[in-house]
This record gives structure tokens, C-alpha cells and sequence, in this order.
């Protein structure tokens, strides 16, 4: 059995829209974790939807089309497919229109600060079902006309996955969906705060909170209901679930959110959940 | 009777075209089969067999492009099959070491795409809950910490 302290490399920075992201590395060179490092940034900044330069946008401006994506983003978009399939719709892509519409139409910070005035008369675009406007193929995709997709947090948790997987001891946190593997610097497991207080030990496994008290504005917050096509009104504030990935986790996490504490019990340990806590709206 | 050589010249081309306009007809009017076999048969299949024989080596192992569900750039093919190959995290980093991080983000993802395609079509699905993304050989733990313990990660809302 391990004991010997291994030794740490521990690095915080801000990205996805000022989010905290960790990565803690055991015993690994400092090198491999300047390269993950700079992976999160480029990721950001070739899949951000606030710039029309980035590759998401541009796929979206070709709505209708046939266009051509990179290997990244083909697969983020298969991701998001699955991520449809497994929440019974409730993360559904798709929703990046209505989220426009409740007035995320910038980064967090600018609508924090300036938000929108949004016209209670004005259609609600509706959001419809992913796979029914979505087609991804060898090399290329499209979305049909007038419809537009979002990764959100599939995103992070598809990327903290791959980063961790990287490092046989590590633990990677990106804005909240946290990847684990190995055993801790102390080799005790890596021990993880859920929402509600309350600590977990994991060893390889997926840590993933959603809820409406982060991203929010006046009049809105950042978790759209599919069915609704409105931000989601739901009595919990707050979801953490732990899994077998920081993707299914993050999957899990943001589906019981929107579909409220009475059934999500049940709902989630079907679906591989091993844990899960919730903070209610009081 | 002698024949110059010219007459002799102008023989042989007439019968030359002659010939080759008969083997034209005789080609086109030979009946084919519907199908025929894009590439070789093999495994020892006989040359006789008239359906079509697909190679087994798309999908699971196609890194030559046949059978992925994205596209990379060429150059970088020979490193994702490398990476599709590695076992182990140091393997990995050391095959990644060289690239930009836009060419580790796509290689991962093309890596990505190939084991998903290959898991489907064998009827398996990855990342259910209860294994790594490696394919599941790794079961997730989780118990309770006691609550003196100093977390070391916060999950929270971003």
C-alpha cells in the first residue's frame, strides 16, 4: 500500500466566462500541466459562442447547410446528441435560441452588468427536439435553418475527461464539473465539497453542480427548461452528482435541475448517478 | 505473289484494328456479374465468390479514415493511432507532448470519436456510470468523508 506523500502540482485560473478551473497533478511534469492548461484555453476560444470568429458561431451562421467541422467540434456535437438521449431531452443543445431570447446574448459578465430588456410580448422560440435538427456526418454537420446549438457544460465535462485522463493521479475542475483519477496526493482519495456541505472521497469518477444561482440576471438565469423554452422554474437551486465521468455527471447534474426534486431520486440512479445532494429553494 | 512492303504495312494495320474492334464487341457484350468485389477477397475466400467481401478493418481499427466519424488532418493520422493505442497516461502525454493544444483537442476528440463508433458497433456503450471513459475498466468509488477533512475541490455553480 502507497503512503509516501506524491508530489502536487496545483494551478488556478479563470475561464468559460471568469469560471474558476483547477488542475491538480501528482506526481507528472510541470510541463504536461502548462499543455493542459493551455488545452482549456484553446478550447474556450475556439468553441466560445460570443465570438463570431470561433468555430461554434460559424457553424451556427451556416444554418441550413452542410459545413465543414473540425474533429473537436464534430465530436462535441455527437456528444451532444448522447447528452439528449440520456436526460430524456432535458439537455437539449438546441436551446441556444431561447437562451438568447431570455437574454443571455453576451458573456455573463456584460449581461450581469447591462441585461437585457426583454419584451414580455415577444415570441418564445421554441426548442425542438436535438436529434430532429441536427446531423452530423464524416467531417461536416448541420443544424436546420433557424435553429442553433450550444455546447454548454458538455463541454467542460467532455474536456475535464480528456484532460484527467492524461494523468493516472489528477484532478481537473473546470467551473465546477471536476474529473478524478488516481489517488490523492496522499493516496486517501481526492475529497470533493458537494453543494449541500457534505465531503465525498473519489477515486476515478465524475463530479459535476448545476443549479439557477450561478449564471443568472434580473428576470432570468441560464437554465433553460426545454419544454418551456424559458429559463427553468424548478425548486432546486442547487444539484451536485458524482459519476462515472465529469460528462455523465455534468449530464445528470443539469437534467435534475430543470426537472425539479420530486422525481429525481429515482431518475438519476438509473441513470448512473452514485450520489447525489440537493439544495432546495427555500 | 510478292507484296510490298507497304501493302504488307497496311495489312497489318487493318488487321490490328480489325482485331482489336472485335475483342471491343466480344468485351462489351460479356455478361458481369452484378456485384463485383471492390478490393481482393480475403482470408482465403476463392476468387469464385461473387459477393461483395469488405475487408475487416474499418470502424473499430480504421485509422486510415474508413469507418471514422470525423475527419482529421492527415499528417496528424499516424499520432492518433499511436494514441489510440496507448495504454497508459505517461504513453499519452509523451504522444501529445509535440502538438499544439488545437492539435491535441482534435486528435483526442477524432481518438474519441473512433472508440465510440467502434463501441457502438459492437453493441457496447461507454460511459454508463459505472466504469472510466477508458471503456469501464476502472470502477468509480465514492464514500462518505469525514466532515473534519479539508476538502481539496469545491464542485459548485458556475
Amino acid at each position: 500500500m502507497k503512503t509516501a506523500t506524491a508530489r502536487t502540482i496545483g494551478h488556478a485560473f479563470a475561464a468559460f466566462g471568469g469560471a474558476r478551473c483547477e488542475l491538480m497533478v501528482c506526481d507528472a511534469p510541470a510541463a504536461d500541466v502548462s499543455a493542459a492548461v493551455a488545452d482549456v484555453v484553446t478550447f474556450e476560444r475556439r468553441l466560445t459562442r460570443f465570438d463570431a470568429r470561433s468555430e461554434l458561431p460559424r457553424f451556427n451562421a451556416a444554418a441550413g447547410a452542410r459545413a465543414p467541422v473540425s474533429a473537436l467540434l464534430s465530436e462535441l456535437l455527437r456528444v451532444c446528441l448522447d447528452a439528449y438521449l440520456l436526460s430524456d431531452g432535458l439537455v437539449n443543445a438546441a436551446c441556444l435560441p431561447a437562451l438568447v431570447a431570455a437574454g443571455y446574448d453576451r458573456s455573463i459578465t456584460a449581461v450581469r452588468r447591462h441585461p437585457a430588456i426583454l419584451r414580455r410580448e415577444a415570441a418564445r422560440p421554441q426548442v425542438p427536439p436535438l436529434p430532429e435538427v441536427l446531423d452530423v456526418g464524416a467531417g461536416w454537420a448541420r443544424v436546420a435553418p433557424g435553429c442553433a446549438v450550444d455546447l454548454g457544460g458538455v463541454g467542460k465535462g467532455w474536456l475535464a475527461d480528456r484532460l484527467c485522463e492524461r494523468f493516472d493521479n489528477a484532478a481537473v475542475n473546470l467551473g465546477g464539473d471536476v474529473r478524478t483519477r488516481g489517488d490523492g496526493p496522499e493516496c486517501r482519495g481526492w475529497t470533493v465539497a458537494l453543494c449541500d456541505g457534505r465531503l465525498v472521497t473519489v477515486g476515478d469518477a465524475g463530479i459535476a453542480t448545476s443549479g439557477i444561482s450561478g449564471r443568472r440576471w434580473p428576470g432570468g438565469h441560464h437554465l433553460i427548461d426545454p419544454r418551456t423554452a424559458a429559463p427553468a422554474r424548478t425548486d432546486v437551486t442547487t444539484v451536485s452528482v458524482v459519476a462515472g465521468t465529469a460528462l455523465r455527471a455534468e449530464v445528470l447534474a443539469k437534467s435534475a435541475c430543470v426537472m425539479g426534486a420530486s422525481a429525481v431520486d429515482a431518475w438519476l440512479a438509473a441513470r448512473g448517478s452514485l450520489r447525489h445532494a440537493l439544495v432546495l429553494d427555500a | 505473289m510478292t507484296l510490298t512492303a507497304r501493302a504488307l504495312k497496311a495489312i497489318s494495320s487493318v488487321s490490328a484494328v480489325a482485331l482489336c474492334g472485335v475483342s471491343g464487341v466480344l468485351v462489351a457484350t460479356d455478361p458481369k456479374p452484378a456485384a463485383a468485389p471492390l478490393r481482393p477477397p480475403v482470408n482465403g475466400a476463392s476468387h469464385g465468390t461473387a459477393s461483395l467481401v469488405i475487408p475487416p478493418t474499418c470502424g473499430a481499427t480504421g485509422f486510415a479514415g474508413s469507418g471514422a466519424t470525423a475527419t482529421l488532418d492527415p499528417s496528424l493520422l499516424p499520432i492518433a493511432q499511436r494514441l489510440g493505442q496507448a495504454t497508459t497516461a505517461t504513453e499519452r502525454r509523451a504522444i501529445l507532448a509535440s502538438l499544439t493544444a488545437s492539435q491535441r483537442l482534435d486528435i483526442e476528440a477524432y481518438v474519441r470519436a473512433l472508440r465510440r463508433s467502434a463501441m457502438s458497433s459492437s453493441g457496447r456503450c461507454e460511459d454508463q456510470g459505472t466504469g472510466s471513459a477508458d471503456g469501464g475498466s476502472i470502477a468509480p468509488s465514492v464514500v462518505a468523508a469525514p466532515a473534519s477533512t479539508q476538502p481539496l475541490i469545491n464542485t459548485y455553480v458556475s
